[in-house]
């Protein structure tokens, strides 16, 4: 009797885990739907899902409404939104820092330099048509080098890759300040609009690209779920029990930041799904990245993409940036979630 | 039983060289206790030896080098208890114990991970901390958790690092009793760095005293603990009491002048 009780804690919550995994799924999937309906014509949820299942080139009437215009919007929120959660949970994961996300480590200020580089000066490494996108996603990665050899330096320790992020954040800020200073007022606009976040410029190529990595990407990380777990006792009890530390957090950095950029080029950046769709997470479910990495992926979709819908209808015809409806729709929720817990989760 | 043999350990942080060459073989499931003053290199010792740090010399189990053994192989070797104080995020007791299954577990939890973290969690007589929040246990508690974590990790050789620190006089004696009885439960080698004299006496199979990074003396807790000795290596007179139920008792007195130590 005694036996059972020990054990049937942890399994009622690895059930309840895979229960709610289930009830993210199908709520995304609705939300999904419901996102295809809204725009300048109007559209039934019916006649969306009908239209979906029915595949591109059916020849109905909603066809190209639905497969070019609004799929590559909702695809690319749930894509960008699963990447940034899932970014993020992997960065407090094996920083062991509840602040990390790709924001906090001048990953997104590096992205926001190499566009407004585009932008203001032209300059750039990509072809003229994909320039700002080929900026932002080569000076991602340029961060999270710099990131990773100022850390290394000192030895991969969490302190010193978030010192290392902090400085990097600031230096590519300072930056992109600058080329705002110089830049003229139409320059400065776009590279604001760029910073605010955009869902607008998704299209089937960037659905794809950005697909690829993600596929790519989870199954590496889920693979590593455990030792992400067994890092959260500290770096010395997970090497003691067998977890190569510096080889995990390496691998989690290079993985996470190229998520990151496979997103933020296209998007710009949207802020804030990084940092708390995994906290959300975490709350609900607890901190077993074996669960917590396709929910936080599954919340992130989520709140993007709830953002876009609401930022698209509540001003319509005028459409809110995605990144500003991000912080307005996860902040309260986030604080709701933060004042009600009951367990000491961090 | 295993054999941990110790050749010629050195380690240095920066230029600062903490062990000077230890050198010792263990072939006894027995508890040994680390003792020496402040930096004699008693945590940093028990860290080479579980290669958390990389030292100079080597560290044999059953004749094999760990040097030689991938990472995951000496995790299914040599337990290693820390200092109670990290805090683990979003982890259940039960699920920061089976954390000890890491280096056994594949993907999936098996139910041999299942009934190993249940035997630790019932070992330790922690039952009803099994679902509370790690980070919401007090400083005791923690220890304990830390100590079933070993257990569910099922070594050959088990090293604590100063496994009473912070702890009351309480917890101090069910910590080292636990650590005791499941020497001899299991076999299992256990090393373990000490502060308190009285207390290592009283659980100690064998003591080993360290000073400035060199072991000065190896042998049981009555051989060992003498008042010269002690004035010798902490630089301290005491007066040693021998009890019928506490044993051997250090009372320190005060500390030597400097010119005499």
């Amino acid at each position: 009797m005694h036996k059972k009780t020990v054990r049937s804690g942890y399994i009622y919550r690895a059930q309840r885990r895979l229960v709610i995994l289930g009830c993210l799924t199908i709520l995304l999937l609705l939300l999904a739907g419901v996102a295809a309906t809204l725009g300048s014509y109007p559209l039934g949820i019916a006649e969306v899902y009908r239209t979906i299942l029915a595949g591109p080139g059916s020849g109905l009437d909603t066809e190209i409404i639905v497969w070019q215009y609004r799929l590559p919007r909702v695809i690319m929120a749930i894509l960008a939104g699963a990447a940034l959660g899932f970014a993020g949970a992997v960065m407090q994961g094996i920083l062991r820092n509840p602040l990390a996300s790709p924001f906090t480590l001048g990953i997104a200020s590096a992205a926001s330099f190499g566009a407004s580089l585009a932008i203001v000066l032209g300059a750039g490494f990509a072809g003229s048509g994909s320039l700002i996108v080929g900026n932002a996603f080569l000076f991602t990665l340029i961060a999270a080098a710099a990131v990773y050899g100022l850390a290394r330096y000192r030895g991969i320790s969490p302190e010193t890759m978030i010192m290392a992020g902090i400085a990097i954040m600031y230096l590519f800020s300072a930056m992109t300040s600058f080329l705002q200073y110089i830049g003229t007022s139409e320059d400065v606009h776009e590279v604001v609009f760029w910073m605010l976040g955009s869902l607008g410029r998704s299209t089937w190529n960037t659905v794809i690209v950005a697909g690829i990595i993600l596929c790519l990407i989870f199954p590496a990380f889920m693979y590593m779920a455990r030792n992400f777990n067994t890092l959260a006792a500290g770096d010395e009890a997970a090497t003691s029990l067998g977890v190569p530390v510096e080889h995990v957090r390496i691998t989690g950095m290079a993985g996470a930041s190229l998520l990151t950029a496979a997103v933020i080029c296209f998007t710009g950046t949207i802020g804030f799904i990084g940092l708390v769709a995994p906290h959300i997470t975490r709350m609900v479910m607890g901190g077993d990245h074996r669960y917590l990495l396709p929910g936080t992926a599954l919340m992130g979709s989520l709140l993007l993409l709830g953002a876009d819908s609401i930022g698209r209808t509540i001003m319509a015809p005028q459409i809110l940036p995605v990144g500003i409806m991000t912080s307005f729709l996860g902040v309260p929720f986030f604080i709701y979630l933060f004042l009600r817990r009951r367990r000491d989760y961090w | 039983m295993v054999k941990v043999s110790l050749d010629n350990i050195r380690f240095s942080y920066h230029s600062d060289q903490v062990l000077k060459g230890v050198s010792f073989d263990i072939d006894d499931g027995n508890v040994l206790c680390l003792v020496g003053p402040n930096g004699s290199g008693k945590t940093t010792l028990v860290r080479c030896i579980d290669r958390i740090l990389d030292p100079e010399g080597s560290v044999f189990l059953d004749g094999m080098d760990i040097r030689d053994m991938h990472r995951s192989t000496i995790a299914k070797n040599i337990g290693y208890v820390p200092q109670a104080g990290t805090r683990i995020a979003a982890a259940s007791v039960f699920e920061v114990v089976m954390m000890g299954r890491t280096p056994h577990m594949g993907w999936s939890t098996s139910e041999e991970d299942i009934d190993w973290t249940e035997k630790a969690i019932h070992f330790l007589g922690i039952e009803q901390l099994a679902d509370r929040e790690y980070n919401e246990l007090s400083g005791g508690q923690q220890q304990k958790v830390l100590i079933a974590r070993a257990v569910a990790q099922n070594p050959k050789v088990l090293l604590l690092d100063e496994p009473t620190n912070s702890l009351d006089i309480r917890h101090q004696l069910e910590a080292l009793s636990i650590i005791h009885h499941l020497s001899r439960e299991t076999g299992i080698t256990i090393i373990m760095a000490v502060h308190d004299l009285t207390l290592a006496a009283r659980y100690a199979d064998q003591l080993m005293m360290l000073k400035k990074g060199q072991l000065v003396a190896f042998g049981t807790p009555d051989e060992l603990i003498t008042t010269e000795r002690i004035k010798d290596v902490y630089g301290v007179e005491s007066k040693i009491f021998r009890d019928t139920d506490a044993g051997l008792i250090v009372t320190p007195l005060k500390p030597v002048s400097e010119i005499t130590a």
